[in-house]
Order: structure tokens, then C-alpha cells, then sequence
């Protein structure tokens, strides 16, 4: 996910947190506004972020993982302060969904209707979407920062997408 | 690769540019589909992010940097620091604030009231509740259910202390709220007037809780009120 260069161990500290901040504030500041839709909140999640991540840099052994690491933060800080549980329900199996579901018409939307469809989204299929949409993660990294199984991952993005499709078609989800 | 693989393959990765070359056309369809709308979605997510907000994260690297450089007690003096910065940042400016001699929560609650009414009245919009919960959350509080219209909610300077200042809408009027943390160094003053506002504050657990409005009506009912549905969320 990260270039290499983006940090390097040899610089001190401060230089790479710096490079931290300049490279990823702004994929951190748009994901936490769709977690939770307050500018000033996600201001302060992402601000509560960089601090947690100032006291634990010098633990974070992969530099390939730093930006894993910030979202996995800023998701937990943010899951702290609303007091959210984590998800526990069953979703069905990958198995289960059907490719023509993928393969329909094509659909045209505003980015007015795609933002009342994200904040429609429950929270369980909202947050793998942002990562992979807005974070450019892939679903197995997705898993490990969700503490997921990839499957699962899978599904949850295909119901996602598949809701958007269904809202868009219907002027409403679900 | 089967269909189950694509499928994976797909929903994994859907910007793969592999995937192309190993699909067929039924599948290219799904592909373009689905890169399509995630093009879209991203579009329309890409919000802009305030510019203030380089500045905040960067003052707080050198608050950061000074604090570790530091003895453990010089970190009381940027806590004030970086609370002013917030306060800067959100807009607020209240230089009234900065005189020595304030120091209790009823002048300085008076003190902001006076000062910022008139700007926040500009300001004013109806705040989702689970929005508001969030910022209480920084004090271990949080609202099951508020009876009254929250317009304004936002994080401001209380004596160099991050408090939250709420206001709600009345059919009498106004009431502002401003929830201080418990180890701010402001002393508990519960009732207090001026010649316009006066106030009730209540002592909580976790923080100090400030009511003050001009509709006597509502300072007669509107603390037990705040009481009866602040619960902390720890």
C-alpha cells in the first residue's frame, strides 16, 4: 500500500511523523468525516489520532504498514467515543453471491444521492467500503485491520456495493 | 480462473488492472461496473478537508516534540497551549478570556456568553444527537434523549481548559451549556447572575455542567432537565 519512501527508519522521529501526517492526514480526515459526519469530530479523531500515534511510533516495526496502522487507530478512537460495539451478526458466505448481481445495468447517480446512500449504510458495511474506496486498501487488509476473516470482508463489501446499486435504483435502500 | 475465484478476485481488488486481461466478457462487464461506481463513490466522498486542520496537527507535532523534550511537570503549561489553539481554530476568539482576575466558572461562563452570543446565533443549525454524544464522550457523558433542539455544539477555550459548548433552542428562547472538565482550576460557583444572564451550575462526576440563559422560565426548569438525562457512558 505505502511507497517505501514515505518513511524511512533511518530519519529521526519527528521527520517521520511529519511525512506521516503530510502524506495520509487527509485519507484520514475524509474517513473519519463518513464514520461520523461532524467536520469538527473528524477534526478531533484525526488530531486524537496523530497524538496516539506520536506516543506509539518508534512500535511500529513495518513502515509498509503505517497507513493500516493510522486507520486501525483512528477507527478505534472513533469506535471509543460513540461507544460502539462491534459487530456480531452472521453474514452468509461468498459462496452464496450470485456474479449476475455484479454484472447488471449500469446505474447513474449524483454525488448528492452516493452521500445519502453511504450515511444510509449501516456502520457493519460502511466502514470496509470507505477503507477499500477511500483508503485504496485490498480486502485482506481490510481483514486484518477489522479483525475479520477475508470472506467475511468479501461479503460485506459485495452487500455494500449492492445496496448503493439498489438505493440508486430505487431512490432508497433497503 | 472460475467464477468464484473472479468473483473474490474482484471484490478484493477491483482496481487490480490484472483483472482485465484474465476475464472473459461476461466478466469485463462486473469489472466495469463496478470500477465505475466505486469511481464515482469516491468522487463524491472526496470532501474538503479544512485547511486548519494542517495547522492544528502540526502545532500539536511541536507540542509533542517540546513535551517529550520536557520535564513531565512543564506539560501543564501546553495543555493551556494547545486548548488555545483549538479555540483558534474553531473560530472562537475571546480575548476577555485572558484577564487573570476570572476565576470561577460563573464569570467566565457569563464572560463567553456575553462575548459569543451574538456570533453564535449566526451559527446556529440543528446537531444530530449521536454527534453531540461523540464530543460528550470526551468527558465520559453522554445524552439518551433531549426533549429540546441542540443547534450548536462545539469544542471551546474554558480558562485554557477544552470544554463543550452547546446551545439549545427553547420555544422561550435560549439556553447555553457548557460542559467543563472536573480538574479544570475554575472554583464551583452554583448560582450567579448578571445584570442580563444568570445561571445554575451542576456538579457531576466527571465534569462540571454550566447552564445560563436570559428566560428565567427556562433556568427554572432547565437544569433538572440536563440532570434527569446526562448518564455517564463509562
Amino acid at each position: 500500500m505505502v511507497n517505501a519512501q514515505v518513511l524511512s527508519f533511518r530519519e529521526p522521529k519527528n521527520v517521520r511523523y511529519q511525512r506521516l501526517i503530510l502524506v495520509y492526514h487527509t485519507d484520514l480526515y475524509r474517513f473519519a468525516y463518513w464514520l461520523c459526519r461532524d467536520s469538527d469530530l473528524a477534526q478531533d479523531l484525526v488530531q486524537d489520532t496523530y497524538e496516539r500515534a506520536w506516543k506509539s511510533l518508534d512500535a511500529l516495526e513495518d513502515l509498509n504498514a503505517a497507513k493500516g496502522w493510522l486507520f486501525t487507530i483512528l477507527r478505534r478512537e472513533n469506535a471509543r467515543r460513540f461507544d460502539k460495539k462491534q459487530f456480531k451478526y452472521e453474514d452468509t458466505e461468498l459462496d452464496e453471491i450470485m456474479d449476475d448481481e455484479l454484472a447488471g445495468p449500469e446505474q447513474d447517480f449524483s454525488d448528492a444521492q452516493v452521500r445519502e446512500a453511504i450515511s444510509a449504510l449501516p456502520d457493519e458495511y460502511r466502514e470496509p467500503l470507505l477503507m477499500q474506496v477511500l483508503g485504496g486498501f485490498v480486502s485482506d487488509e481490510i481483514a486484518e485491520q477489522l479483525e475479520l476473516n477475508i470472506n467475511t470482508v468479501n461479503t460485506r463489501l459485495f452487500r455494500a456495493r449492492a445496496y448503493l446499486r439498489r438505493f440508486f435504483i430505487a431512490g432508497k435502500g433497503d | 480462473m472460475d467464477n468464484k475465484q473472479f468473483i473474490h478476485k474482484l471484490l478484493s481488488d477491483p482496481s487490480d488492472p490484472q483483472l482485465q486481461s484474465e476475464t472473459d466478457g461476461e466478466c469485463s462487464a462486473s469489472i466495469h461496473n463496478i470500477q465505475k461506481q466505486d469511481y464515482r463513490v469516491r468522487n463524491a466522498l472526496e470532501v474538503p478537508v479544512p485547511p486548519e486542520l494542517l495547522t492544528r496537527l502540526l502545532d500539536q507535532q511541536r507540542r509533542l516534540e517540546a513535551q517529550d523534550r520536557q520535564p513531565s511537570w512543564f506539560s501543564e503549561y501546553w495543555k493551556a497551549g494547545i486548548a488555545a489553539s483549538v479555540a483558534f481554530a474553531i473560530g472562537l476568539s475571546f480575548s476577555v478570556l485572558q484577564t487573570p482576575a476570572q476565576q470561577d466558572l460563573a464569570q467566565y461562563a457569563l464572560a463567553h456568553v456575553r462575548s459569543e452570543m451574538p456570533m453564535v446565533e449566526k451559527m446556529l443549525m440543528p446537531q444530530p444527537l449521536d454527534g453531540v454524544n461523540a464530543k460528550l464522550a470526551a468527558y465520559d457523558l453522554k445524552l439518551n434523549d433531549f426533549p429540546e433542539s441542540i443547534m450548536f455544539a462545539k469544542f471551546c477555550d474554558f480558562n485554557g481548559t477544552k470544554s463543550l459548548h452547546l446551545v439549545m433552542k427553547t420555544s422561550l428562547g435560549f439556553v447555553t451549556i457548557f460542559v467543563v472538565p472536573a480538574d479544570a482550576k475554575l472554583d464551583f460557583v452554583e448560582q450567579f447572575s448578571d445584570p442580563r444572564y444568570a445561571g445554575t451550575s451542576l456538579k457531576l462526576r466527571t465534569a462540571n455542567v454550566v447552564v445560563v440563559s436570559d428566560v428565567p422560565a427556562e433556568l427554572s426548569r432547565m437544569p433538572a432537565l440536563v440532570k434527569e438525562k446526562l448518564t455517564y457512558s463509562i
